[in-house]
């Protein structure tokens, strides 16, 4: 079934970006944004914004110039069969590859707070064959799990920081711009990484109802990703100060200051088990991503078939492609944000700077 | 060539004139009949005498009925003239129809009653069957039969045939009754406030407690028969204008698809209809309660009677639907409100509560508060099983007590609770084979499980919870969190009728959302929920009031009455 014979709304869209994007980064990027910027880290969304929303700008031309296609289909349009076949492959590539990372970072996180002893093979199998199951349904059932964890992941950050709010020390945030601008774009240009993956919008929105609006919910769900980072790391940075970049999930940490008192004497380990769920979407959302990229790159009708195997392949792939989790965050810190813009901005602005030139856009019949 | 050549000899079949139809005066037809009824009984009920008509002779027509029926001991032949005129005779079975009736409104007007007003049966046989409809018999409905098959069929129904000699007809009259419960108060589903009439086994008292709630003549009842043996009545009841047609025709095209031996109950058709047959979550709605099917119907949907079972089938149905109790409706809105949240949150209970016990004690003591955390050390020190062989024993034998529960005589019923309390309860913790805290859990979501109001949903919740309860004692927090991530992937994913289960939730309609997780005062629900299709809005205005003026709501306001 094509993307477009499903329908989202754009209320969808949004509950489906906010948690599909946000949670990974909500919980691993004040380290690394404060390895650089120190105490300025909670500027680094903002710094940020710019160039995501570039992204989804770009996004949303493209899929105004081609309502009905994802990007491996019109690809080969304007640049060409072969290179576009190419460009298909390497935005299949990223979300393969993004998919194995993120698989990777929830199963290190896993081990690492709450089942030492569990297999990282089997954590990340068994989320690879849980969010297989979602992707298999299609993009309306992700949507409709999208809006059931929306609310629930906000509610769980809000709780976080009230729960902190005894330990927060605004007076950690000071001296604001010590150093100038410059490291907080440096941080800006890792954040990035997380929110220019707003590329998801190049499958998503031939299946959202009404390109405009699905647009303009996208442009919301990064206000609201980037609010959300600003909070997050402004309460991680008052609650560890500078200790921050030395952790490695400091949002986490930060769940494990508060406390409900005589009834959950630890919150964390909720949080572990809300976190699984939101980044099973995030997994499932890339997975159908790629699955869907490949699909259309190589012309295969039904890109159902492609999920169970391409979720294998991403296991083995996540298991396999790094050697501890010492690697996994220097790859973040230091390869991943130049790497990852590489397919998050230069390749759609590539091809969409094509299509403008050459004036290539769907006929109006294919419209409808 | 051979299809040509068929479809011409059907063509000719049908073309012939009546003096070539098969009927009962044929000896032929006789004998073939009963050689069938000898020798393959099996094709009767499938494929009937198709094309057989009734016979212009009285003695052949009712051979043939009394060798079809197996000289039943309850089929009546009842001779009489009518008149001083030709002969006739009644056919019915006595334990369907009510003799009585027959007695009367039948054979008294045409025997006695006619002699006795003087009245001349007319010797045209036409005339003759038109005399008897409208002049002579007593009753309501009646109407004229041809065919074997529809005569036989009729008689099934408790209706009465009137053969006449020469008429090549049978005159149907509708003498059925039979006695069946009355009216009382519905077992499974009990109000506090609200009506207390609920279905009983019989089609034709459902349908009119159905109909005496609906002043509209816009709802509507399709009557089929479903079942190749029991035949058995089965009514599509919904509101025309307000149940989406898309909707109807779907459940018009998965009610004649079935072709079973015979419907004995809704429950049934509820396994053929099904959207999804392999889940644990019911996705038809049932209900003994009249009030429950007219609130329904107002909200678009369409429900399902059968003769012999007192539930109805409601479809489409949401999981906000099952958890619903009519007696939501009837209370007022914010106490409402509160129970149905209290019941969500029992229900998360039910799915969560010993999986996440054996989580937190296994695998995370660290969650527990230290005072908590050392009494349940204590409690399980001289235990011998794992927390979790724990739970999964006493929750088998929890459900194990309910099981038992439900099937015994009311009397022994009672010692089954003694069995439970004392000998699970008390003598287990003493012996310290399982520790207290265990016991407290499972009963606790035991008694969880109860509130909620549909039983067949409960099903499914208790399987869920034994699922998720495997996959948090071998995987822990992360088995707790994909078992519930599947579920609810699950739930999204399920389909009612073309109706995503977990709707108006998710997709979200917000305007749906004041009947669901909560229910808000009914003065806000000005939209009905869709069924299927688009928005329909509800221009309906509670208050009676002049136009344009929005009420005056609370304040207690006199315009609030219906009177001006």
């Amino acid at each position: 079934m094509h993307p477009r014979e499903t329908r989202m709304s754009p209320v969808q869209l949004f509950m489906l970006l906010v948690p599909g994007i946000g949670s990974t980064a909500v919980l691993g990027l004040p380290a690394v944004t404060a390895a650089f910027a120190r105490q300025d880290a909670w500027l680094a969304p903002l710094a940020a914004l710019p160039a995501s929303a570039l992204v989804i700008w770009v996004c949303g031309r493209l899929a105004a110039r081609f309502p009905d296609e994802t990007f491996a289909e019109y690809a080969p349009k304007v640049v060409g069969w072969l290179p576009g076949k190419l460009c298909g492959l390497l935005l299949f590539w990223y979300f393969f590859h993004l998919d194995a990372a993120i698989s990777r970072e929830f199963a290190d996180f896993l081990i690492a707070t709450a089942h030492p002893r569990t297999p990282m093979a089997l954590a990340v199998g068994l989320a690879a064959f849980a969010t297989a199951v979602a992707v298999r349904h299609g993009p309306e059932i992700l949507g409709r799990l999208g809006e059931l964890f929306a609310l629930p992941a906000v509610l769980l950050i809000l709780v976080i920081v009230g729960l902190a709010y005894s330990s927060v020390d605004m007076r950690l945030l000071e001296p604001v711009l010590e150093n100038g601008w410059r490291p907080v774009f440096v941080s800006g240009f890792l954040t990035q990484a997380f929110t220019g993956q707003f590329v998801l919008l190049l499958v998503l929105l031939p299946s959202v109802n009404g390109l405009q609006h699905g647009v303009k919910a996208s442009y919301l769900a990064l206000g609201a990703i980037a609010a959300a980072l600003v909070l997050v790391s402004a309460v991680t940075i008052a609650v560890f100060g500078p200790l921050t970049p030395n952790l490695l999930w400091p949002f986490f940490k930060v769940s494990r200051v508060g406390s409900f008192g005589t009834v959950l004497a630890r919150v964390d380990p909720l949080v572990t088990g809300l976190w699984v769920a939101g980044s099973c979407l995030k997994l499932s959302l890339h997975r159908y991503a790629a699955v869907v990229t490949l699909a259309h790159t190589v012309g295969v009708r039904d890109w159902r078939r492609l999920v169970l195997p391409m979720s294998g392949l991403v296991a083995a792939y996540a298991v396999g492609h790094l050697e501890s989790t010492v690697e996994h965050g220097y790859m973040l810190s230091y390869f991943w944000a130049p790497y990852t813009q590489l397919f998050q901005l230069v390749l759609p602005a590539v091809v969409l700077i094509v299509a403008v030139l050459r004036g290539v856009e769907a006929k109006r019949d294919e419209r409808g | 060539m051979s299809n040509l050549f068929r479809s011409f000899l059907s063509w000719l079949k049908r073309r012939r004139p009546a003096f070539l139809q098969p009927s009962l005066d044929s000896r032929w037809v006789q004998q073939a009949i009963e050689k069938r009824v000898a020798s393959k009984p099996g094709t009767i009920p499938d494929k009937g005498f198709p094309g057989v008509r009734m016979g212009a002779r009285l003695d052949g027509n009712l051979s043939v009925i009394r060798e079809l029926a197996g000289n039943a001991p309850d089929l009546v032949m009842r001779d009489l003239h009518i008149g001083a005129g030709p002969r006739a005779a009644v056919v019915f079975f006595d334990t369907l129809g009510r003799s009585e009736v027959v007695a009367n409104q039948v054979i008294e007007p045409l025997t006695y009653g006619a002699m006795q007003k003087g009245l001349q049966p007319p010797r045209d046989p036409a005339r003759l069957g038109q005399w008897i409809r409208t002049q002579v018999v007593n009753t309501t409905r009646v109407t004229l039969e041809t065919e074997l098959d529809n005569v036989v069929r009729e008689l099934c129904k408790g209706k009465s045939a009137l053969l006449v000699e020469g008429l090549p007809h049978a005159i149907i009259i509708d003498t059925a009754g039979y006695d069946s419960r009355n009216v009382t108060e519905p077992i499974g589903e009990p109000v506090v406030r609200g009506p207390r009439d609920g279905f009983v086994d019989n089609l034709k008292t459902n349908m009119s407690l159905i109909r005496r709630r609906v002043g509209s003549p816009m709802l509507r009842f399709e009557w089929m028969e479903l079942g190749r043996w029991t035949r058995t009545p089965v009514v599509i009841t919904y509101l025309h204008g307000l149940a989406d047609e898309k909707l109807l025709e779907e459940v018009r095209r998965r009610l004649a698809a079935i072709d079973v031996d015979g419907i004995i109950d809704t429950s049934y058709i509820e396994e053929f209809i099904e959207d999804t047959p392999y889940t644990i979550f019911p996705q038809v709605l049932n209900t003994e309660r009249p009030d429950m099917v007219v609130a329904s119907l107002l909200e678009g949907r369409v429900a399902i009677l059968a003769e012999g079972s007192p539930f109805a089938l409601i479809v489409p149905a949401t999981l906000w639907a099952f958890m619903e109790a009519a007696e939501d409706h009837y209370q007022r809105w914010d106490g409402a409100t509160l129970v149905r949240l209290l019941r969500y949150g029992l229900v998360a209970l039910v799915v969560l509560f010993p999986s996440t016990y054996v989580v937190a004690t296994t695998f995370h003591p660290e969650m527990l508060p230290s005072t908590m955390l050392i009494s349940i050390a204590a409690a399980r020190e001289a235990v011998p099983f794992s927390s979790f062989t724990e739970v999964l024993l006493m929750e088998i034998t929890l459900e194990a007590l309910r099981e038992a529960g439900v099937r015994l005589p009311r009397p022994i019923g009672q010692t089954i609770g003694i069995v439970g309390a004392i000998v699970i309860g008390e003598a287990a913790v003493s012996a310290q084979i399982v520790s207290a805290p265990v016991v407290i859990i499972v009963a606790f979501t035991g008694i969880s499980s109860f509130v909620i109001p549909h039983f067949n949903v409960g099903i499914g919740f208790r399987i869920a919870r034994f699922f998720i309860l495997l996959l948090a004692g071998s995987l822990g927090l992360l088995g707790l969190s994909l078992g519930l991530m599947l579920l609810i992937v699950h739930l999204a994913a399920l389909k009612s009728f073309g109706q995503p289960y977990l709707a108006p939730v998710s997709p979200l309609r917000w305007h749906e959302l004041a009947d669901t997780v909560v229910r808000l005062p009914r003065w806000i629900m000005r939209r009905r929920p869709r069924a299927t299709g688009d928005h329909p809005r509800r221009d309906v205005e509670y208050f009676a009031g002049p136009e344009g003026a929005a009420p005056e709501r609370g304040e207690g306001s006199l315009r609030a009455s219906p009177g001006d």
